[in-house]
């Protein structure tokens, strides 16, 4: 089969103007109020932090997609003392901005100084593939996947219009292994994302139970700030696991999810 | 010549890997280990150097992890950085002396050396401890004895057991005592480990090593005769040994606990009676004799002892001070006091004295606008006099003069805590008056060694704290890019999808078409007719006299194309019968549409041919014929 050059040309001008529209048609993200950042960027100046904490922390509720907020907020939390919610803060402004160095110092920063140490001790591929998936964000993520896509019809259609079938060759088979491991990309981040949830203690000292209920015996205290992962939340309580292997049930309010709404 | 091309890049990849191949190693530290000896005899020593070449920064002493039956012991370290030839190198010498307590051959594993937090290797290395061998054989090595000062005599332990610590058998114990309770960061405190025996026993070494973290340690090498004496505790007769000592010094103020480990030792089983006590001990203590009766094994574990380490005074604290503790004395000297303008002059500085001289650090120099100035050398010999630790520290420090003239390098001075006087003392050099001779030479510098990197000083830290907040929201379009590529790419990739799909579809039906051509030409008939009505309807309209004859000639080759479609007949070899009979088996006879596509053929051949008047309505009502005749056909399903 072959379609005459005007239909090939037809085609890619659909595509550039079906591109075109979508990418200039969407829309942009909804602007926090300049005035009222600046004025919290003030009053933390002047080392007023508990009145710039409100202020973030109103706006960061409103517009949740921008990480200088998030980072602001994280600041003044830990001016005031509170480690636990400036850790959260500061992992929010990690879904955001993931490669953000000051971000990542300040983490670092704060998590240096918390009274409870978690030893790591899963395997370097699980901590590496963590570290990989928690520098790139969702949407970056569902990029890559999407160009990966794209390419990848791209590699079917041309031989099927220019050659008139479809072709496997070595071409086809370098982009379906670039979409398969961009679609395992993918899917693992959902994973971290939507199933096994990062959490921060939010409580000075909280008991990690046996069970979900207050009957259940005691398996070990957390402190302040310290990142534990949900995987199942019940009326009041959720399963976490540490990154030692440890894992019981909590209470719910002594815990905040990074990536809560 | 493809294939030469890439053979010549593989060939300079490999060329290249292999020139930067030393540059890559020479960059990486070198351990080794130097034995003077591979062989001694028991209690004989075995000086032992562990090198580390070519090492940047602070380099910890290593431990050397000796097996059971040997003993080793700190003694110093030296640190040398010479330019040869123009390159660089550096290197840092531990130096261990090793003691054997049984015969054998023995390995020491390889040694970890931690440089910049990365962790190096040495090769793993073997001696041998002979049975035999003289007074060494028995008893182990005596240290070189130092004449000893009223201050190193073996001070008494002031901090006895607690008196709830009670031995699990009162005939045998190990009591570790602090030579004092409370002591200043970096001062020395004697921690000795005394044995309490009523058995004929034998001293085997650690089992368990003492937890001693907040402390820089140096451990006294035991006496070749351990001296021991007779006491009497709670009415009883014991034979008291003091069979170890380690000196400490405490790193931070801080109530520390140490738990001093526990100790081995074998026995024999009854307990001795005083009449024969002191002979008895004679004969074994600590020597061979008895080596193949019957013994038992024992673990002595001492009470954990508690020091308060208090902050130093902070009247009379000179600005300089650097947290040295102990008597010192400084001594300093130039290697010439005439030298040209941008050539290297080198002042020696020694600090001597009692105290920890690992840890002390060069005076600090003052900027200097006609200097530069480039710590070259640093050296600490160890001595151990008696029971306390100290040594000389020699500093090389390189100034470089920039300007032509009479210059002076100015005092440098040294300031330490002497817990004695409970004081600061500040020591100072002399002011070195130098000659410097104009010259117009460059600063000569070893190869490898940039300028900067040379006559830079580190900088340092001076503390911690979080990033300050950001001032700016940031770029709206740039924070919402991704969001909007994303959305961009998925309609892009819905749109591509649906491009297969169609493409699919259309591949099919080519399939299908190729394999059954009566079926391509039936299902393309209307298409390849209604390609060609353009045409006819421009004919149509035009008023040119030629056109009429040209409408239905070509109306006539579009009908009969459309019906040998349908029909698979060929389009030049079909004739009005053939067609007239295909049509009446589709449609029926007598169908009204037959006989209108009958007289649609008549009036074409008559316009053809000029035989006829045609009328304009003519034209319209003879493409309106052919489009129902399609339509007509397109609805019948064969």
């Amino acid at each position: 089969m072959g379609l005459k050059k005007s239909s090939i040309l037809c085609f890619a001008g659909l595509f550039a103007g079906v591109l075109f529209v979508c990418t200039a048609a969407a829309a942009a993200l909804p602007a926090p109020d300049n005035a009222l950042f600046e004025k919290a960027n003030k009053l933390y100046y002047g080392e007023k932090y508990a009145e710039a904490q409100k202020i973030y922390s109103d706006l960061l509720e409103r517009y949740p997609s921008h990480g200088a907020l998030a980072y602001n907020l994280g600041n003044t939390d830990y001016r005031l003392g509170k480690t636990g919610p400036a850790i959260l803060a500061y992992e929010k402004a990690l879904l955001q901005e993931p490669r953000n160095p000051d971000i990542l110092k300040n983490l670092r920063y704060v998590q240096d100084a918390l009274e409870y140490r978690l030893e790591d001790k899963r395997n370097w591929y699980l901590r590496a593939a963590e570290l990989t998936l928690q520098r790139l964000t969702e949407q970056e993520v569902a990029l890559v996947l999407g160009l990966a896509y794209l390419f990848f019809m791209l590699g079917l259609l041309l031989p099927l219009f220019f050659r008139g079938g479809l072709r496997f060759g070595s071409v086809q088979k370098v982009l379906t292994v670039v979409l398969a491991v961009a679609l395992m990309l993918y899917a693992a981040k959902r994973i971290e994302m939507r199933v096994i949830r990062d959490a921060i203690v939010m409580a000075k000292k909280a008991d990690v139970r046996y069970g979900p209920s207050e009957g259940d015996r005691i398996a070990f205290k957390l402190g302040e700030g310290l990142k534990v992962y949900v995987v199942d939340r019940r009326e009041g309580w959720s399963r976490i696991f540490l990154t030692n292997g440890e894992d019981g049930w909590i209470k719910n309010d002594s815990i905040a999810e990074v990536n809560s709404k | 010549m493809r294939f030469k091309r890439a053979f010549s890049f593989i060939f300079l990849s490999m060329a290249a890997g292999l020139c930067l191949l030393p540059a890559v190693c020479a960059a990486e530290p070198q351990i080794s280990i130097v034995f003077q000896a591979r062989q001694a005899a028991v209690g004989e020593e075995i000086p032992l150097t562990v090198r580390i070449t070519g090492a940047q920064g602070n380099v910890q002493a290593p431990r050397i992890p000796v097996p059971a039956g040997v003993e080793s012991f700190y003694t110093g370290r030296s640190s040398n950085l010479s330019f040869i030839n123009g390159v660089s190198s550096s290197s840092v010498e531990f130096s261990y002396v090793l003691i054997g307590r049984r015969a054998g051959t023995y390995d020491i594993p390889a040694i970890e050396v931690s440089v910049e937090g990365k962790v190096y290797r040495s090769e793993a290395v073997k001696f041998e401890i002979t049975g035999g061998g003289g007074a060494g054989a028995s008893a182990p090595a005596q240290m070189p004895v130092q004449p000893q000062s009223a201050a190193a005599q073996s001070p008494a332990p002031i901090q006895e057991p607690p008196a709830a610590y009670v031995p699990q058998d009162k005939n045998i114990y190990v009591a570790a005592a602090l030579d004092k309770t409370t002591a200043y960061p970096n001062e020395q405190v004697l921690l000795t480990y005394s044995l309490y025996t009523r058995y004929d026993t034998r001293y085997e070494g650690f089992g368990e090593e003492p937890e001693m973290s907040g402390f820089w340690i140096e451990e006294f090498p035991p006496e070749r005769e351990i001296r021991r004496e007779t006491v009497r505790v709670s009415g009883k007769q014991y034979v008291k040994a003091d069979i170890r000592q380690i000196a400490l010094f405490p790193t931070a103020p801080a109530q520390y606990e140490i738990k001093p480990g526990t100790l081995k030792a074998s026995i024999r089983q009854e307990p001795q009676g005083s009449s024969v006590f002191d002979e008895f001990f004679n004969d074994s203590f600590f020597s061979g004799s008895g080596f193949f009766s019957r013994r038992e094994n024992r673990l002595l574990k001492p009470a954990p002892l508690k020091l308060t380490v208090i902050p130093f005074p902070e009247q009379g604290k000179p600005a300089n001070f650097n947290g040295a503790v102990g008597n010192f004395r400084m001594t300093a000297s130039l290697d010439r006091d005439s030298v040209k303008q941008n050539e290297p002059v080198t002042l020696t500085l020694q600090i001597e004295g009692e105290g920890n001289i690992e840890t002390l650090k060069q005076p600090g120099i003052p900027d200097m606008e006609t200097f530069k100035v480039y710590e070259s050398d640093s050296k600490a010999d160890l001595f151990k006099n008696g029971f306390v630790i100290g040594g000389r520290k020699t500093f090389e420090i390189v100034f470089i003069p920039l300007e032509a003239g009479d210059q002076i390098i100015p005092k440098l001075s040294f300031s330490f805590f002497n817990p004695r006087t409970r004081q600061y003392q500040t020591l100072f050099t002399p002011s070195f008056p130098l000659k410097v001779e104009a010259s117009k030479e460059s600063t000569a510098l070893p190869k490898g060694l940039e300028k900067e990197a040379a006559f830079k000083k580190d900088i340092k830290k001076e503390g911690q704290d979080i990033q300050y907040i950001r001032e700016k929201l940031g770029n709206e379009t740039l924070i919402g890019l991704p969001v909007r590529a994303l959305r961009g790419v998925l309609w892009a990739d819905i749109f591509l999808s649906l491009l297969l799909v169609l493409g699919l579809l259309r591949a099919r039906r080519e399939h299908v078409f190729s394999r059954d051509t009566a079926l391509r030409r039936r299902k393309l008939a209307k298409q390849t007719a209604m390609a060609r009505m353009g045409a006819l309807q421009k004919l149509a309209r035009s008023s040119k006299p030629e056109d009429v004859a040209r409408f239905f000639d070509e109306l006539d080759k579009v009908l009969t194309q459309y019906l040998s479609d349908k029909f698979n007949l060929s389009a030049f070899g079909a004739t009005r019968v053939s067609l007239e009979r295909e049509l009446e088996n589709a449609l029926g006879r007598e169908h009204e549409l037959q006989r209108e596509i009958a007289k649609l053929y008549a009036l074409c051949e008559e316009a053809r041919y000029g035989m006829a008047q045609v009328s304009p309505e003519s034209h319209a009502q003879a493409i309106e014929t052919l489009k129902r005749t399609i339509t007509v056909f397109e609805k019948i399903k064969k």
